[in-house]
């Protein structure tokens, strides 16, 4: 075998280095992808899950409110249960640091004099004396930074910062540095603690705790503890262990990866594509040597186990390089999405990526089982033919013209499947059947491709007149070559399909919300708390700045909405509380289900609530059906007053009038307000004025409902970005396979080629052929793709995406991009065949017609 | 004007890994117009090769070739294709039929290549697949036909554009004999019916006995130039 | 004894510092001056206004089948400076930092256990009662009880309930109850003891519950001094003699290995009446070294203390070489507090006893 290898296999890779590159790069791509949306994945909920446990520490207990905090007292009650070897109070806050280039940062109030029992820190200046840390008990503006951040921003001991805090501006010292060991190595070092007490005046907790972190005792039954301490503290706090959010979050990051993993499937069928492509040509250009091979004795077994192991070495190579590839794709996606990672989902600020030996086994052996799958067909071709006429290369110049109909009719078939899978109900919570339909909808079409481009023969007389008789020879290239066009154009269309598929998904998901917004948002001004940097900074503000604002001069009405996860039923949802008495004067929701008015009052003066379309449909709950909501104050009942169209969270949306929030939920925060204006007032005049009623103490940010309307767009679009990166590499992939397939195809038809140059053709004209050849694959992928993209949207839309989120969007065909994509598409597939036409225009025309 | 090809000292060669070859050896002739000169001599002797360097489909080493007073030497790549197009036919061993096409579009191959209209290309191909007995076949491809239809078909592609000089490279080599007849036969009458300068290499004495003058060539030196034994 | 005193002051040296970048590090905080009346049970309690207090009780515990333990149980109340301290209405807002030590020598295993707390007063965990003796960190307590003491502790396999009754009246050391730790002005603190106390109580361990009696010691001392630049740390002995006297010596040892003038001692007469001791009254030979594993430190063993003006020779003997305490969580001090054995000749006549030892500024000045 080794000498077979040596003397086969080395000298042809020796020889087509270029094309061995570009098959194992097409492997490598397909690879990628999928390594990249699971390191992606994988590293957020790693990153979160190093969170959760540096902060954490020795804690294999917490005890939180159910969405507020709780009372310290509680504390008392913890230290004394039997199995509690200690309990930390903790208070935490999200705040922005002006002088960290607005960056944000974790802040913990701790119990400095007694936290060590739970978790570990360790204070820069040790190593160098003994300073007790106690020291900042007697500092209250006593800011203790992660030495990373404040390298990271250039901060020092003793330099004065500014941070933004949901309630207000406030300027602390920088009085101490964390080495990057234990709670200190959170959220990437934007972590830093203060003592409780400062912390508690500082953010509004007096009295309160945002957690209290229990370790048992050593071998204390720890299910036996929290059942204890869950007793003891009632039903209005929650005592879980820390690693239970890690739960929470990969549910929420699951809406995030949802769609990437049907894209990265489709990516991985153009990687096979292209697998196949390659292989085949690896095997037409050895017919000649694999027949001599075979005249000389060498049992086809062997010969299928050299090229199979080829093959496998290439998709090895391939695969592991995509690894690679895939973790730089992962990096890339980080710093095109983390920031809308951060905004919606997580503070998490992910600096370090983890591929997992999972992650990486997984690619591997979906490179190799593609580059097996992708190899056998062709090989198998090549060694049936019989010895003699592969030494004669009859079997390549004689073009068999497979009949289209057995493949078409297995399309067809496909087709129907991915209807039916498509009418399928999610399995879980997983629309695994309509990830099934993606495949079998995109398959189905590509195998539809060579029906396609053999009718491209009607054509033929336009063809003849138009492009002359190069774009004669072209059209019956791609007709007569199918077995390798077909390819490369499924390749196309499937990867241009991907792309028009997000596309008007995004394009949907943006008039949906868009409308959405329009008909429920009646504010004129629009009032966030401003970061640093000027933007809106998704830190809350105090619900009393409402009776500032109502002072304020063209100010009609003031209403506020408060944003808040809380768990159903074990899964995070959203609950938004609304001023309605406001609100209910200047609009209403659009229902789904429900008596308008009668809702309205309902949630006015009862204990009632209004939930969003998917919420009711993922836990089939409907008007008059009765929700119980865990609150500070214990588990609450609340009627069901209506269904209303809301966008607000692809997990499910609750909303309840502010009064009743607050009665249980006692929170005196607001994410934000929405400022009436007087009839006959400037609307940047009073944006104004309200800024500057709070420069100082609140950095305001507000925004007219036109230009929120437009931010809510772009927020919507957001997470998609990444997307389109990967849309553009499997494009690139496919534009790959166009250029391989036609080099093979040339080096397939050199003779052919020779003859044309025989009789007359000139280099241009072959050149020119050929470019015309890749246009065609272009025009035909590229329309075909235009078709199966927007099938392909409608099962992302209509079945992935109503089923994972329970969400309906307005189908919308962006026109205009997908024409300008088409376009696109077709030129770079000219572009593609350029190297291929100049390898035509330097076909040696004496040895081409010489052969035999 | 009638052409004329002419080779004048013309010789080719080709580097065999550190051995240099020399395929074509001081080669001078002169052929005239409507004249049909047979080139014969063992398997390897250089018959292709002059036939290659006559259609410029390659460079001799040295020496010039003549074609219609032309040196080929001087002609870029475009007007050497035109050359191939307007001027020289050319008739393979292998036929060398484009697999896609049907006989009547192998035909009217080099007429679209000319520029020549479709409609008009189709009526000259099927005019030309009725001289060389293939009318009906017009509609097939290469893979349906016999080898002797190839040839005929070859046979008309090559007179498509109606060039003044045919060159035929063992046009009969891969035939029965039958077949072979019938295409040699259309070869001479499109020399001596239709005027064109046939120049055509075959091992076989037979084919070569129909021609004007013989020569024979050997290890690719001209060993003996004769008038046909008739 | 005083012992103690310069231990925590200079433990929390560094806080001091810190604050007062300085010389002023003794602004806000009462004084330890002369004339200071005293007033039982008022002065047991806690002294809020001076920087540094705490309760420290040593002794010799007995039980029934032949075993013998030494413990220590201390508390510690420090108040932190606070410049420009705004106040803040917070139950985690400390002005008081409570700590606490607790150590049992189990002399029969050959084991020395030892812990430390520390809290803030939040939530009631920690505190000391200010006119009534009460003081307690999380479940360690001291509390006076009509004529007893009453105390409370627990570490890993020990934990002891006891009940204290004074054999003997107070003692005020020094000048009327002060006593001078320098030259510097204010270099000094409040300070008595009672050097005998009768004890009974339990000692839970492993291995059973123990019923235990012996003799205690209590030092009681409070001030806001420090030690100064020149001195690194103080050796101190309590020594308990079968004759009805007790002694107490300590050293302060200076940076270039002399003894500062202001070392002193009292020796108690069976009838409660104290002699006041200066420096040049009495002499300490140490015999033997013993090198800490852990901390590297070496700590003097096996001395001969010299009272030549009362005709005393008394040799010490530790019951275990491994009596150290690093206090990583609390104090950050790292010290030596053992239990001894004593034997000797008091004015003519054999006698033994049992002892304290306390060791400091052996693995770092306590300074820093």
């Amino acid at each position: 075998m080794w000498a077979l290898w040596r003397l086969i296999s080395l000298p042809h890779v020796r020889q087509h280095r270029g094309r061995v590159v570009l098959a194992a790069a097409g492997i490598a791509l397909g690879v990628a992808v999928f390594v990249a949306v699971r390191v992606t994945n994988v590293s957020t909920l790693r990153a979160f899950a190093r969170t959760v446990d540096a902060i954490a520490g020795r804690a294999s207990l917490e005890i939180t409110g159910y969405g507020a905090p709780i009372d310290e007292r509680l504390l008392t009650v913890v230290r004394r249960t039997p199995g509690v070897a200690a309990a930390a109070p903790l208070v935490l806050a999200d705040v922005l640091v002006q002088e960290a280039e607005g960056a944000p940062l974790l802040v913990a109030g701790i119990d400095l004099v007694t936290d060590r029992a739970v978790r570990d820190y360790t204070f820069a200046w040790q190593e160098t004396d003994r300073r007790d840390p106690l020291a900042l008990l007697t500092q209250p503006d006593a800011l203790v930074l992660s030495t990373r951040f404040a390298r990271r921003y250039g901060l020092r001991l003793g330099d004065p910062v500014h941070v933004h805090t949901a309630q207000g501006t406030r300027r602390l010292v920088v009085r101490g540095l964390l080495r990057p060991t234990g709670a200190a190595e959170a959220l990437g070092g934007h972590f830093a603690v203060m003592d409780i007490a400062a912390a508690q005046l500082l953010f509004h907790r007096l009295g309160r705790l945002d957690r209290i972190d229990v370790v048992p005792q050593a071998g204390f039954p720890l299910d036996a503890l929290q059942a204890a301490l869950q007793q003891r503290l009632g039903p209005g706090v929650q005592v879980r262990r820390p690693q239970a959010r890690n739960r929470t979050v990969e549910k929420m990051l699951r809406s995030f990866h949802v769609n990437l993993t049907a894209l990265s499937l489709i990516a991985l069928i153009v990687g096979l594509f292209l697998i196949y492509n390659s292989t085949t040509s690896a095997v037409v250009q050895r017919r000649r040597e694999l027949g001599i091979l075979r005249a000389l004795g060498v049992a086809r077994r062997r010969l299928r186990r050299l090229i199979l192991g080829e093959a496998l070495l290439l998709g090895a190579v391939g695969s592991v390089a995509g690894v690679g590839l895939g973790l730089l794709l992962a990096r890339l996606a980080l710093w095109l999405v983390a920031p809308a990672i951060t905004a919606l989902f997580l503070r998490e600020h992910l600096d370090r990526l983890v591929l997992t030996p999972g992650t990486a086994l997984a690619g591997v052996a979906l490179g190799l089982g593609t580059t097996l799958g992708a190899a056998a067909w062709p090989v198998r071709e090549a060694l049936r033919v019989a010895p003699l006429d592969a030494l004669q290369q009859r079997g390549v110049y004689t073009p068999r013209q497979a009949p289209v109909w057995p493949v078409t009719l297995v399309g067809l078939g496909l087709l129907a499947a991915a209807y039916g899978l498509s009418q399928l109900p999610p399995l879980g919570e997983v629309a695994l059947f309509g990830y099934l339909a993606c495949l079998a909808l995109v398959l189905g079409l590509s195998c539809l491709v060579p029906l396609l481009l053999r009718a491209l023969g009607v054509a033929r007389p336009l063809l003849l007149r138009g492009g002359g008789v190069e774009g004669l020879l072209a059209l019956d290239n791609l007709r007569y070559a199918l077995r390798r066009t077909t390819v490369a154009t499924a390749a196309l269309l499937t990867s241009f399909a991907m792309m028009i598929s997000v596309a008007i998904m995004i394009q949907s998901f943006k008039r949906t919300v868009y409308t959405w917004v329009e008909q429920t948002l009646r504010a004129d001004l629009l009032v966030h708390q401003a970061s640093p940097g000027g933007e809106r900074s998704g830190l809350s503000l105090p619900h009393a700045l409402r009776d500032e604002l109502l002072r304020l001069d063209g100010v009609r009405d003031v209403d506020s909405a408060r944003a808040l996860d809380i768990t159903y039923r074990g899964d995070p949802v959203l609950l938004v509380a609304v001023d309605f008495d406001v609100y209910a004067r200047y609009g209403t929701y659009p229902f789904a289900a429900g008596d308008p008015q009668a809702a309205m009052r309902q949630v006015l003066e009862a204990q009632a609530v209004l939930v969003s379309e998917n919420f009711s449909r993922r836990y089939r709950l409907g008007v008059g059906d009765t929700l119980v909501l865990p609150t500070p104050r214990g588990p609450q009942r609340f009627a069901i007053a209506g269904v209303v169209i809301d966008y607000s969270s692809e997990r499910g949306t609750i909303t309840m009038n502010r009064r009743t929030y607050v009665a249980f939920w006692d929170d005196p925060q607001v994410d934000a307000f929405g400022v009436f204006v007087a009839p006959g007032a400037d609307l940047d005049e009073v944006a104004q004025r309200i800024q500057r009623h709070f420069a100082g103490r609140y950095p305001l940010y507000v925004l007219t409902r036109g230009k929120f309307k437009e931010r809510v767009l772009e927020l919507v679009a957001q997470p998609f970005w990444v997307t389109y990166a990967l849309e553009i590499i499997a494009i690139a992939v496919a534009l790959l396979g166009v250029t391989t397939a036609l080099s093979a195809a040339i080096l397939e038809r050199t003779r052919e080629l020779g003859v044309l140059r025989a009789v007359g053709a000139t280099r241009q004209r072959l050149a020119r052929m050929v470019l015309l050849e890749g246009g065609l694959m272009g025009v035909v992928g590229g329309s075909s793709g235009l078709v199966a993209g927007f099938f392909l949207a409608l099962i992302l839309i209509y079945v992935i995406n109503r089923q994972v989120f329970g969400w309906t969007l307005q189908l919308t065909v962006p026109g205009w991009f997908a024409a300008a994509a088409f376009v696109l598409l077709v030129a770079a597939t000219l572009a593609a065949s350029w190297r291929p036409a100049q390898q035509a225009a330097r076909v040696p025309v004496v040895e081409a017609i010489q052969y035999e | 004007m009638k052409a004329t090809l002419a080779l004048d000292q013309v010789s080719k060669e080709f580097r065999q890994g550190t051995q240099v070859v020399r395929a074509v050896d001081e080669v001078s002739l002169e052929i005239e117009a409507g004249e049909f000169v047979a080139i014969t001599g063992a398997s390897g002797s250089g018959k292709s090769t002059l036939l290659h360097l006559m259609a410029g489909l390659e460079t001799p080493s040295r020496g010039r070739v003549l074609v219609a007073g032309k040196d080929l030497a001087t002609l870029r790549d475009a007007e050497l294709a035109a050359l191939r197009l307007h001027t020289i036919g050319f008739v393979f061993q292998f036929f060398h039929l484009l697999p896609a096409l049907t006989a009547e579009e192998n035909v009217a191959l080099p007429l679209l290549l000319a520029g020549v209209a479709p409609r008009q290309a189709a009526a000259r191909a099927a005019e030309l697949l009725a001289w060389v007995q293939l009318a009906p076949r017009r509609t097939a491809r290469p893979a349906e036909l016999s080898g002797g239809e190839m040839q005929r078909v070859a046979l008309a592609r090559a007179l498509a554009n109606d060039p003044a000089i045919l060159l035929a490279d063992e046009p009969t080599g891969n035939l029965d004999s039958q077949n072979g007849r019938l295409v040699l036969d259309l070869l001479y009458r499109s020399c001596k019916e239709r005027g064109k300068t046939l120049v055509l290499a075959t091992h076989d004495r037979a084919v070569a006995a129909r021609a004007d003058r013989v020569v024979e060539l050997q290890d690719g030196a001209v060993v003996s130039i004769s008038a046909a034994e008739r | 004894m005083n012992k103690s005193f310069w231990f925590l002051v200079g433990s929390l040296v560094g806080v001091a510092l810190w604050l007062a970048a300085g010389e002023g590090a003794l602004l806000g905080f009462q004084q330890a001056v002369p004339g200071y009346r005293w007033e039982f049970p008022r002065d047991h309690g806690a002294h809020p206004g001076f920087q540094t207090e705490w309760w420290y009780y040593t002794g010799h515990l007995h039980a029934a089948p032949g075993r013998t333990f030494g413990y220590q149980l201390t508390f510690f109340r420090h108040r932190l400076d606070r410049p420009g301290l705004s106040l803040n209405p917070s139950q985690w807002f400390a002005d008081q930092l409570y700590l606490a030590h607790m150590a049992i020598t189990d002399e029969a295993r050959q084991r020395f256990v030892y812990g430390e707390k520390r809290n803030r007063a939040a939530l009631g965990v920690a505190g000391a009662a200010e006119g009534r003796y009460h003081v307690w960190n999380e479940d360690w307590l001291a509390q006076r009880l009509g004529r007893h003491h009453f105390l409370q502790g627990a570490i890993p396999g020990y934990e002891l309930r006891l009940v204290l009754t004074p054999l003997k009246p107070l003692v005020l050391h020094g000048e009327g109850g002060l006593s001078r730790k320098g030259a510097g002005k204010g270099q000094a603190s409040y300070y008595y003891s009672f050097t005998r106390l009768y004890t009974e109580g339990v000692l839970r361990t492993e291995e059973g519950v123990f019923d235990v009696s012996g003799l205690s010691w209590m030092d009681h001392e409070f001030g806001s001094t420090q030690l100064s630049e020149e001195q690194v740390g103080w050796d101190w002995f309590s020594v308990q003699l079968d004759n009805h006297h007790e002694l107490m010596l300590y050293h302060i040892r200076r940076r270039d290995g002399s003894l500062d003038a202001a070392s002193s001692g009292t020796l108690v007469r069976p009838d409660g009446s104290a002699v006041p001791l200066r420096r040049d009254d009495f002499r300490v030979e140490a015999h033997e070294r013993w090198r800490s594993p852990k901390s590297g430190a070496v700590y003097p063993q096996r001395w001969t203390l010299y009272v030549p003006r009362f005709d005393v020779v008394l040799h010490l003997e530790p019951v275990l070489a491994e009596q150290e305490l690093i206090t990583d969580s609390s104090t950050l001090i790292t010290y030596w507090e053992g239990r001894v054995r004593v034997r000797g000749r008091f004015q003519g006549q054999e006698t033994q006893g049992a002892g304290y030892v306390e060791l400091t500024g052996y693995a770092h000045p306590v300074r820093l």
